[in-house]
């Protein structure tokens, strides 16, 4: 068959297009972003004092003061050499510019153009508090001597702005001299490792237990650590605090003089939101060992602490290890956790939002800066575990499953009792925001007054936030699986050549950007025509649909491997066309596979904070966007509850079916 | 495939119904809090029962970079709440209309781009679980001490992520020199943004800071462990105001609320609804609040790009 005639070929093609638009080339806009700089600055504040440089708000010019005092020389070392003096209060000249021409240009700022470029110029001037009359304005007039002379309001600072863009990398000079961008940096890895190192502890000696010996329960511990696994990321943060802040319920109750809010509190938290992955993974490790490996290193007479260490940790090494590195990139891209609970503590994630859409701080080139400089770190972590894999790697091959051990009563007692303090601190948060869903708040603390009356605010406000969730989950869900159906049967069966890594390639990158970076890469490139979408819905369905193509392609691969190409090849053969043999009968056959992979994919775009934060525009504004904004606005947090348990039936109601499921589906293959 | 399919045409009917359902209404990006639009809001509802208003809510300088970012497709209406200063410096994002109340305030703006609304003080609060009664702060020299650091510390809003913060400092600043500033900061804790700072020393995590007096007077009425007080030698200030985003798409609705905004009834309503001193001269201020005559207030004088990083430079950071 013609490669041309092969509508699989263009369908990779469309695709590779697709994300090359969508993934790669904001990737690329925020790496351009962050080695531009302007073609620099300089200032002037005119006080009663005389005229003054403002170091503060230059950058790239070099002032000089000259031999009369209040006189000073300008250059910024290629195109511009001025010098500027006062003349009167409120006015200076500037000499130097050859052949001046003055525009104005919008509020009152004032554009020069000379042979050595352009200018903008624009003035700041104090306004008392009372004032009734505006700061006299900006004007610029080329004197027949060739001078420019400015009249400025009194005590204005006046910014002299050169345009253009030049490449340079004194943005990454300045995030790795800067202490503060440096800390946040220092911070990030401390919070994702450490709290990795703690989930570690938790997950992996609790799915040892679970998985190698006889525990009542095991299918609800395993469900339940699902559940877990999904929760709204910023819950556990706003809960803990509230019970163990300074002024929190347990810190209060007990007179306690301890507070959660910190670095020890990030970790904390993040900790107990990340565990489950290492448990779910390190669970399927421990159950996918095989009896005949452990049988023998008993035979040869080796201890059961000596087999556990030598033998079992080392054999389900590959599965704790991506459970670990899920983990650390979790921890690593968090942005709702330590913005709630870190208080005066920056980490990358959070350092990239304010310094992109905050209060006073806007720097984009430092969004910029700081969002390549986290895509970096995520993919050293994703290199390290890839090298780790690849040099571990081995094949297991199964030829008996393990037998689970029977444990003696007060050993079952003790793994029980372990499993309950783990589920119990897991589920601490979800308890908190039930309870206090139904507690009267004021001031922003509940009371022990029982109400209806947060979910009847939430229902008067309307449930607009909860079609929006909803609709984009579904809307997203669909495209996402459907995409990755695709471009996996592409990845898996067609194996063209060049064209496939590529697309392998480009579809996993999401895997390593944070939801923070994703978000602020797409504003960057959709803001503008001919691809204007930011404040559209489809730009958030568009961020959603790109975070979830790693997993929902992964997903379908496995999928598809399960299902032999010698069915689609007698499909073919009986002269069906390509597309129809993928819709009749490879789609089918993966179709249990595809129900839990996009199960998964919903739930994870319902409980998506950080790329929405960024994205979301009004109406467009999802449940998760409502509620994270109202726990850090000093609201009411009882609405805040009543919708978060709003949230989480969206979550677990379709998680318990698709659990149903796949129970019932795996005793039918038996 | 077909199911996928009418699954497909199925969310994009509900996305269009619920599109269909929110269009023809006027956005307002505020920063005020649920008590004051709440209360306001129902108000306007009486004047305006056809007009109906969406409230998105964020910090300043949150919403105000929203708009920004919306500029050349703008959603919000108006924007409600934020110092003048916002107002003056972010211009280009908003568009003049003389409402018949703008000279009926104490402060006008010539262009009439920003309205004002409220007159706001930030006098210090302090942790009643972490200081005792004899140590209180009574002028803002008082703040410079070694005696916080043991008790939880000052804790001060960052100006480069807060505009309270920069309000606070810039206007200290201008007082008292950047030395003061520089003898604040040693010890101080930075907060995030000025919600982060408020709630702080409430919480007791801080011993000492400042708060929008509005919230402070409310916090003392519900016996929450804080005491507020005005210092002796200087008090910060800002005044609130409410503009119209250029390009609003619903430009006629937008002028009926800014109008309202303006309104003696509008502004007895914030008053008693939050605790907040009218910009209007004819209203009076809340009884339980200091009387201004008394205090000497003061406001920003440097720029914030001045005040961000002589800050930063004077705390060491």
């Amino acid at each position: 068959m013609k490669l041309t005639r092969d509508s699989w070929f263009w369908f990779a093609i469309v695709a590779l297009l697709f994300c090359g638009v969508t993934i790669l080339f904001p990737q690329i806009r925020l790496l351009s972003a962050s080695v531009l700089g302007d073609g620099g600055r300089f200032a002037i504040v005119h006080r009663a004092s005389g005229l003054e440089p403002v170091p503060e708000m230059s950058s790239r010019f070099m002032t000089q003061p000259l031999t009369p005092v209040g006189q000073y020389k300008i250059s910024d070392g290629s195109a511009y050499d001025l010098s500027v003096a006062a003349e009167g209060p409120q006015a200076f000249a500037i000499t130097g510019f050859r052949r001046a021409r003055i525009v104005p240009a919008e509020n009152g700022a004032l554009q020069i153009e000379s042979p050595a470029g352009s200018l903008n110029v624009s003035q700041q001037a104090p306004r008392g508090l009372f004032n009734r009359v505006a700061p006299a304005p900006l004007t610029a007039d080329v004197q027949p001597d060739g001078r420019v002379l400015f009249n400025h309001a009194a005590n204005a600072f006046v910014t002299f702005e050169n345009p253009s863009l030049v490449a340079t990398l004194s943005n990454y000079v300045s995030f790795f001299t800067g202490s503060e961008t440096l800390r946040a940096t220092v911070n990030s890895l401390l919070v994702a490792f450490s709290a990795t190192a703690l989930a570690a502890c938790i997950g992996v000696s609790l799915a040892y237990v679970v998985a190698r010996f006889r525990v009542v329960g095991t299918n609800s511990i395993v469900f339940l650590a699902t559940m877990a696994s999904v929760s709204p990321p910023f819950l556990g943060a706003y809960a803990w605090r509230l019970l163990l802040g300074r002024n929190g319920v347990v810190t209060n109750g007990l007179g306690m003089d301890f507070s959660i809010v910190g670095l020890h509190g990030v970790i904390w938290v993040i900790a107990w939101l990340v565990f489950p992955v290492i448990f779910l993974l390190s669970y399927s490790a421990f159950r996918g060992l095989d009896a005949a490996h452990i049988e023998a290193a008993e035979s040869l007479g080796a201890t059961p602490l000596y087999v556990r260490l030598s033998v079992e940790i080392p054999l389900a090494m590959p599965g704790i290890m991506t459970g670990l590195y899920l983990a650390t990139m979790a921890a690593l891209s968090d942005f709702g956790t330590p913005r709630i609970i870190a208080l005066d503590l920056n980490v990358l994630p959070v350092l990239i939002y304010t310094s992109f859409l905050s209060d006073a701080g806007r720097n984009p080139a430092l969004a910029a800066t700081g969002s390549v400089v986290l895509v970096v770190i995520s993919s050293l972590i994703l290199m390290a575990q890839q090298i780790y894999l690849s040099r571990r790697g081995f094949a297991v091959v199964s030829s008996r499953q393990l037998e689970p051990r029977q444990l003696t009563g007060r050993g079952h007692a003790l793994a029980i009792g372990f499993a309950a303090v783990v589920l119990f601190i897991a589920f601490v948060p979800h308890l908190t925001v039930l309870v206090t869903s139904f507690l009267e708040w004021r001031v922003g603390l509940p009371r022990l007054v029982l109400t209806l009356a947060n979910y009847k605010t939430m229902w008067n406000a309307g449930l607009n936030s909860a079609w929006v969730t909803l609709s984009l989950g579904i809307a997203g869900t669909l495209i996402a699986f459907t995409a990755g159906l695709g471009i996996a049967f592409v990845l898996v069966r067609k194996r063209y050549r060049v064209l496939a890594p590529v697309l392998n390639a480009t579809v996993m990158m999401p895997y390593v950007i944070p939801g923070t970076v994703l978000g602020i890469g797409l504003i960057l490139v959709f803001n503008d025509a001919p691809l204007q979408l930011t404040g559209t819905w489809f730009i958030l369905a568009l961020a959603y649909v790109i975070r979830n193509l790693p997993f929902t392609v992964k997903a379908s691969e496995a999928a598809l491997r399960q299902v032999h190409p010698a069915l689609d090849e007698a499909g073919l053969s009986l002269g069906a066309r390509p597309i129809r043999v993928f819709l009749t009968i490879t789609a089918p056959l993966m179709l249990a596979g595809a129900i839990t992979g996009a199960t998964l994919t919903f739930l994870h775009i319902v409980t998506e904070l950080s790329s929405t934060i960024v994205l979301y525009r009004p109406p467009w504004k999802p449940m998760t966007a409502v509620i994270f904004e109202n726990t850090l606005v000093d609201s009411d947090f009882g609405v805040s509850a009543a919708q978060t348990i709003l949230l989480m039936a969206i979550i677990y109601v379709p998680l318990y079916f698709v659990v149903r499921y796949g129970q019932s589906g795996r005793k039918n293959n038996v | 495939m077909r199911t996928l399919g009418m699954g497909l045409l199925a969310a994009a009917a509900v996305l269009c119904t619920t599109t269909s359902g929110i269009a023809g209404e006027l956005v307002v990006y505020t920063s005020h809090g649920e008590t004051t639009t709440t209360a306001v809001l129902a108000a306007f509802k009486k004047d305006h029962p056809d007009i109906a208003v969406t409230i998105v809510r964020g910090g300043t300088g949150e919403v105000v970079e929203r708009i920004r970012a919306e500029a050349g497709n703008p959603t919000a209406d108006v924007l409600w709440g934020g110092p003048t200063q916002t107002f003056e410096e972010n211009a280009a994002l908003f568009q003049s209309y003389e409402s018949s109340s703008d000279k009926d305030m104490v402060t006008i703006d010539p262009n009439h781009v920003w309205h004002p609304y409220t007159v706001l003080l930030q006098p210090v609060i302090v942790s009643t679980k972490r200081v005792k009664a004899g140590d209180m702060p009574k002028t803002q020299a008082d703040l410079v001490s070694d005696k916080w650091q043991g008790l939880g510390s000052l804790i001060i809003p960052d100006p480069a992520k807060s505009g309270t913060g920069y309000t606070i400092l810039s206007a200290l600043a201008g007082q008292f020199g950047w030395d003061f500033i520089g003898k604040l900061a040693k010890g101080a804790r930075l907060a995030p943004g000025s919600d982060d700072a408020f709630n702080a020393v409430r919480d007791g995590e801080a011993a000492v800071g400042w708060i929008n007096e509005d919230l402070g007077a409310k916090w003392k009425a519900e016996g929450l462990p804080i005491d507020v007080i005005y210092p002796t030698d200087a008090v910060t200030g800002q005044i609130d105001a409410q503009a119209i985003v250029k390009g609003a798409p619903h430009l006629q609705d937008a002028k009926a609320l800014i109008d309202f905004l303006g309104s003696k009834v509008s502004h007895e309503v914030v008053r008693d609804a939050t605790v907040r001193r009218s910009a209007r001269v004819d209203v009076t201020p809340p009884a339980v609040l200091q009387d201004i005559g008394t205090l000497n207030i003061i406001s920003p004088v440097d720029p914030k790009q001045v005040v961000v990083a002589r800050f930063k430079e004077a705390a060491g950071k």
